[in-house]
């Protein structure tokens, strides 16, 4: 006899509904799907993208592929970063549609003004961020990084920081962060409770 | 989790074998799709913050200081650590970068970034004699150097970074003084690097720069003839 959908060996699953898992990929990680809508250079495209990695997903959760709940989001972001990769990779292959990275992320962003509005919640944060770091320097290391995506040797050879000092300077700037935007209620670990208690 | 690797990922920078380790430790550890998350969210405010023209003054700001007994506690941490850097400059031969890819690693003294004194473009002249003739400010500041490289396989705005070499020119023999390195082209092709005016004698220069290739790949080189006076 088959198993039922969302169940596995010797375990109960919980049931879960597509259309949760969509939903709270939308509202508990505003930070990747934001991020494939820049590097989309589309909402559209990146929407769609998202929401065929969510498909997959789930079918594989209900193939009781995926062991726990926990593992969705991880699941799904791998599976839409790969057909975001592949599709540019596509992009890539066409004369007609190559651009360089820095000008498919240049693009303006054409956010629908809910996406445009935790955009902006983000940037204030990270405005703090940034104002409360201790140098020019410090911030330097942070935009090198995280914005021109510089790798780590470049960024210490021209500012003159030791891996160690870049090291700490990221870190610390990561954990400041991390404390903002939970003072503001975005916390991605809410997907994982709020899944739990579908 | 090593926020580089993280960083590399969401850049789509890491080789394939790279990119199955890491996700095979993002789905075995929910913490680690958190720490992508934040750090996507890093990025996307920094996107916002640039887009919206406030970025650059924000990171260019003197830094807020809470309370003053902060103040003097940084200052002295500051007054050792410039200690320790000037000692191990010292100690390894070294004084004062005279070129850097960004003007917050030139400083003077006392660690304060220095001013931008001058601002100068290194490009292919037809005229004859030097492509750019730098005039050293009385206050000693830093110089902005923009570099045209002329190279035909580095169009303007094309990824990709360069390496500067200057060389001092003697009678017969060019003297290497300083390199600077992970150089990125802006989007008009020019290529900007910083020089200490005051680590910056009188004389005449080969500035040349070298687009930095994969490995094995040959390198591009463009040298321009520089007159410091």
């Amino acid at each position: 006899m088959s198993e039922p959908a969302g169940a596995v060996s010797g375990s109960r699953r919980e049931p879960i509904d597509r259309a949760d898992v969509e939903a709270l990929i939308v509202s508990s990680y505003p930070g990747l799907r934001l991020l494939m809508q820049r590097r989309a250079g589309d909402p559209q495209l990146a929407a769609d993208l998202l929401n065929d990695a969510v498909c997959t997903t789930w079918e594989k959760w209900q193939a009781g592929r995926i062991e726990r709940p926990e593992q969705i989001a991880g699941y799904v972001f791998q599976v839409a970063l790969n057909l975001l990769r592949n599709q540019r990779r596509m992009a890539g292959e066409r004369a007609d549609l190559r651009a360089p990275v820095a000008a498919l992320e240049a693009l303006p962003g054409g956010l629908d003004p809910v996406d445009s509005s935790i955009e902006d919640g983000i940037a204030r944060s990270v405005k703090e961020l940034l104002a409360g770091m201790a140098s020019v320097r410090d911030r330097c290391v942070l935009t090198r990084l995280y914005l021109d995506e510089e790798d780590k040797e470049s960024i210490c050879s021209a500012l003159g920081l030791t891996p160690q000092q870049f090291d700490k300077i990221v870190h610390r700037a990561r954990g400041r962060l991390r404390k903002l935007l939970e003072s503001q209620g975005l916390r991605s670990r809410d997907f994982f409770s709020m899944l739990m208690v579908v | 989790m090593d926020q580089v690797v993280i960083n590399r990922y969401l850049s789509d920078q890491l080789s394939d074998a790279e990119r199955a380790e890491f996700e095979d430790r993002m789905l075995a550890s929910p913490a680690v799709i958190e720490e992508l998350e934040a750090a996507a969210r890093l990025k996307a405010g920094l996107v916002r913050l640039r887009e919206s023209g406030q970025l650059e003054r924000i990171v260019f700001s003197p830094a807020r200081w809470p309370q003053p007994h902060v103040l003097a506690l940084a200052a002295s941490l500051a007054a050792i650590a410039i200690g320790i850097a000037v000692w191990r400059s010292d100690d390894a031969g070294l004084s004062t970068p005279m070129l850097a890819a960004s003007v917050v690693a030139l400083t003077d003294e006392s660690g304060r970034q220095l001013d931008i004194v001058g601002r100068h473009a290194v490009l292919r002249t037809r005229a004859e004699g030097y492509d750019a003739v730098i005039e050293r400010p009385h206050a000693a500041g830093a110089l902005e150097i923009r570099v045209l490289p002329d190279m035909s396989a580095a169009p303007a705005g094309e990824e990709g970074r360069y390496r500067v070499d200057l060389a001092r020119l003697g009678e017969d023999v060019a003297t290497p003084v300083a390199t600077v390195a992970g150089l990125r082209p802006q989007a008009d092709g020019f290529v900007t690097l910083f020089a200490s005016s005051s680590e910056l004698p009188p004389g005449r220069y080969r500035l040349s720069i070298t687009r930095e290739s994969e490995a094995g790949s040959p390198a591009d080189t463009d040298s321009f003839s520089i007159r410091v006076r």
